[in-house]
């Protein structure tokens, strides 16, 4: 369908893209490298801060899930051009690259030395003059050290890696929740507020453009009944559109139908009465004349009200739930 | 039997409520499938052959018995075995003593329809004796040619698990059928509600009643001849077929006749839907089970356990419908 679009996902820019993963793998690795060589086992520069560390971790693994969620898109995008061999080694190096990237978070915060008691001194551990603790250490009994250095590399606290894990799982649940509610068109709540009321603005102004669109098309069309019935329902397409329904390249007029009725915006029998006269005026040569044409319009007049008075409600809602204080826009009160 | 309508005077609305009576009738029989009732209804009206595949037990035996007896039709039954014969299929002269000539004597095929039961588990040489048959309703045996009855419609079914003993049917042989249809498992509430209806009418199966006959059934044929359709609609349908053939995942796409029988059954479901004209629904819903079974996926995708039916429907959300607005201005 031409005039029909896909609401594509926008992705994220390469270059931002590109810029948060090394900036992302800077974080780590001062998170976890030392300072004094690749063989250490000390502490990096952060590592006196544990909240550093899970919040840099907890930063990693959502950015992760971020570009993973927008680099599907794009992986899923070539995928009908290759041959099946290199799609599949395009989906393993990606499958790879995406786990090992989440891994890295985790791994963050489960390899980390914490400091728990030593941040009264202020002094950093004298690293620089002590031997790197080699293996053969071990056998040799340990010099004197002082009553607090053992609890200075204590490991992670086994709390602090379950709420980190407790938090990641919410988050990942959140998200598989809202993106399941989207793909099954159910709205999520949205929080009241100046966008939400601008939003709802230019969702009523684009529905009254659409009906007006279809009225001006009736009026223009007195000797073509056919041409104002498919127009009446262009307008209806468009005023679904305005109110939120998804319109698909593929879909059928019995597609949008459904997908408006399973979001609330196709209650009543108009709609379908305008779907089957459409379907009528555009795929048949049955004479059309004036009493389809007002049927037509009768419809489209009771959709643009159930759609107004839907959102008015919506509004209505949204306003008094809000504490802001802000009065709705004129245009989303009528 | 036969309805009062005139035959080869009905309107497709006419022709709708007859037919959807008729599924009504089997609908008793055949619990809980209204999908593939319809599609067998469709092709029946649309003049083509039926693949029914799934596994055993789904009540695949019964659907087919159960047209036959509500249309009115002429039923026999071919049980495919390893052993069978052309000449089992087909029918063959034999030497009358009497007369003293060879006497032909014709085959099950010689029916209004026939159920090609477990098609699969007989060799290609018996499967190809359906070929002619199915696709110009008639039999050449012994250099003379026969007609086959009118209406002339093939029931084959096809278990697609087992591969012991069995032989896959060929290409050729496949793009024969107009449609596939897969029975399914049923729901547990309609589980509950077939054995309880068993049990109640104390018989193995229920008694239909026929509603119709085979004149009933050519009429309603001439009816959906008279169909029209947009040419956005065969545009469609075109783009649909084509885009088997560019498919990665496809090897061997649609051929034209996978385009004819879309088409053709997309007219059929206007004229059960009581319509003259066909709608975009009526070539999207069919274009899985009128193109699945025409298609080869490559053999990496077996190891996938990727079927057509899925690539199918890739295909049909991935071809834009028709725009809505004319290309064309039509007079009123």
């Amino acid at each position: 369908m031409a005039d029909g679009e896909r609401t594509g996902h926008r992705a994220a820019p390469g270059a931002v893209v590109a810029v948060g993963v090394v900036a992302a793998l800077a974080v780590a690795a001062l998170v976890l490298r030392p300072e004094e060589g690749l063989l250490h086992s000390g502490r990096g520069p952060l590592g006196r801060m544990g909240f550093v560390t899970i919040l840099a971790a907890g930063a990693w693994t959502l950015g992760v899930w971020t570009v993973v969620r927008d680099l599907r898109h794009r992986f899923g995008a070539g995928r009908l051009s290759l041959p099946p061999r290199e799609e599949r080694l395009r989906d393993a190096a990606a499958r790879l690259l995406f786990a090992a990237a989440g891994v890295v978070g985790v791994l963050a915060v489960v390899l980390h030395r914490f400091s728990t008691g030593g941040g009264t001194t202020g002094a950093p551990p004298a690293l620089e003059t002590e031997p790197a603790p080699l293996p053969s250490l071990a056998v040799t009994p340990p010099p004197p050290r002082p009553p607090r250095e053992p609890s200075e590399h204590s490991a992670l606290p086994v709390y602090a890696v379950l709420a980190v894990l407790a938090a990641v799982v919410v988050v990942l649940v959140v998200v598989a929740v809202v993106r399941r509610l989207r793909r099954f068109g159910l709205r999520v709540p949205q929080r009241p507020g100046t966008a939400g009321a601008v939003a709802g603005d230019d969702d009523a102004r684009l529905l009254l453009s659409a009906v007006d669109s279809g009225r001006r098309a009736l009026a223009g069309a007195d000797d073509d009944a056919r041409a104002a019935v498919i127009a009446c329902y262009a307008a209806m397409e468009d005023a679904l559109v305005a109110s939120g329904v998804p319109r698909h390249a593929s879909d059928s007029p019995a597609d949008l139908l459904t997908r408006a009725a399973d979001a609330g915006f196709a209650p009543g029998p108009a709609a379908p009465r305008l779907t089957a006269l459409f379907r009528e005026a555009r795929y048949s040569s049955h004479p059309m004349d004036g009493t389809h044409r007002e049927a037509a319009a009768a419809a489209l007049e009771e959709i643009a009200s159930l759609l107004r008075d839907a959102g008015a409600g919506a509004d209505t809602g949204a306003d008094t739930g809000a504490d802001t204080g802000t009065a709705p826009a004129p245009e989303a009160r009528r | 039997m036969t309805t009062a309508s005139t035959p080869g005077l009905r309107t497709a609305e006419q022709v709708g409520e007859q037919a959807g009576a008729v599924l009504r009738e089997i609908g008793r029989a055949v619990v809980g499938k209204p999908q593939a009732l319809e599609h067998v209804m469709l092709a029946v009206l649309a003049g083509g052959h039926v693949l029914v595949e799934d596994l055993p037990g789904l009540g695949k035996t019964l659907l087919a018995r159960s047209f036959a007896t509500t249309l009115g039709l002429d039923f026999r039954r071919i049980q495919f075995t390893p052993d069978l014969l052309p000449s089992d299929v087909t029918g063959t002269p034999l030497y009358d003593q009497r007369t003293g000539e060879m006497v032909f004597h014709p085959g099950p095929v010689f029916t209004h329809l026939l159920l090609a039961d477990e098609i699969n588990r007989t060799p290609p040489k018996t499967q190809a004796a359906l070929l002619e048959a199915m696709a110009e309703s008639q039999v050449t045996v012994d250099g003379a040619t026969r007609p086959l009855a009118d209406p002339f419609l093939v029931i084959a079914t096809a278990n697609p698990v087992e591969y012991e003993g069995t032989y896959s049917l060929p290409e050729a042989q496949l793009d024969r059928f107009q449609l596939r249809v897969r029975m399914g498992y049923l729901a547990a509430r309609e589980e509950l509600a077939m054995l309880r209806a068993r049990i109640d009418r104390a018989a193995p199966e229920a008694v239909l009643e026929p509603l119709a006959g085979p004149d009933d059934v050519v009429a309603w044929r001439a009816v959906v001849e008279r169909v029209e359709i947009d040419d956005d609609l065969l545009e469609y349908a075109v783009a649909l077929v084509g885009a088997t053939r560019d498919h990665p995942r496809i090897s061997i796409g649609a051929s034209p006749r996978g385009g004819l029988a879309l088409v053709q059954l997309a007219r059929a479901r206007a004229v059960l839907d009581g319509r003259d004209y066909v709608v975009p629904e009526d070539v999207k819903d069919l274009a899985v089970p009128a193109l699945a079974h025409r298609v080869s996926l490559r053999p990496e995708m077996w190891v996938r356990e990727t079927s057509t039916d899925d690539v199918l429907r890739e295909i049909v959300d991935s071809v834009g419908t028709p725009t809505t607005r004319r290309t064309a201005a039509v007079p009123s």
